[in-house]
């Protein structure tokens, strides 16, 4: 999301590291961050829907996943979800708040 | 629309391993000690 890769650096202000998760490949990945501007935190390749799966977010229709983000803290517990439907963005500002509620 | 249990606040994250581009592999536990922001999203080519 280029709108989070313009944020980066208030997030590693906040000693976050942001991450993107799609069922693309890596090349699909490559090709769409230089296309679209994001170079700045990694896009992972959920090629085998373990993660979407794992994480509750797996649409089966399209054996992709749904738009949802979920915000870590320091120990990996899970401090923050939020889940999008159709047209629905996260937003970097509310994110980024929800972050520095963490120590 | 989703399957699957999901994990929702106060759960442990789920560690995962998956590739990125140039095919290095990112553990999710390797960020342990930062805080980390996942961002699903459905496919690339998609708004976001």
């Amino acid at each position: 999301m280029p709108a989070f890769d313009r944020r980066i650096k208030d997030f590693e202000a906040a000693r976050t590291q942001v991450l993107g998760v799609s069922s693309d490949s890596p090349f699909s990945h490559e090709n769409w961050a230089k296309s679209v501007g994001i170079s700045n935190y990694p896009l992972l390749s959920d090629i085998h829907r373990t993660a979407s799966r794992a994480y509750g977010v797996h649409w089966p229709e399209w054996n992709a996943n749904v738009r949802a983000t979920f915000v870590l803290d320091k120990q990996g517990t899970i401090r923050f979800v939020e889940r999008y439907g159709r047209g629905e963005l996260p937003d970097p500002e509310k994110i980024l708040a929800e972050v520095k509620k963490l120590s | 629309m989703s399957e699957g249990k999901a994990p929702g606040v106060g759960d442990p994250a789920p560690d995962f391993t998956l590739k990125t581009i140039g095919l290095r592999d990112v553990s999710l536990k390797s960020f342990r000690g930062k805080n980390v922001v996942l961002l699903f999203y459905p496919l690339d080519w998609t708004p976001g």
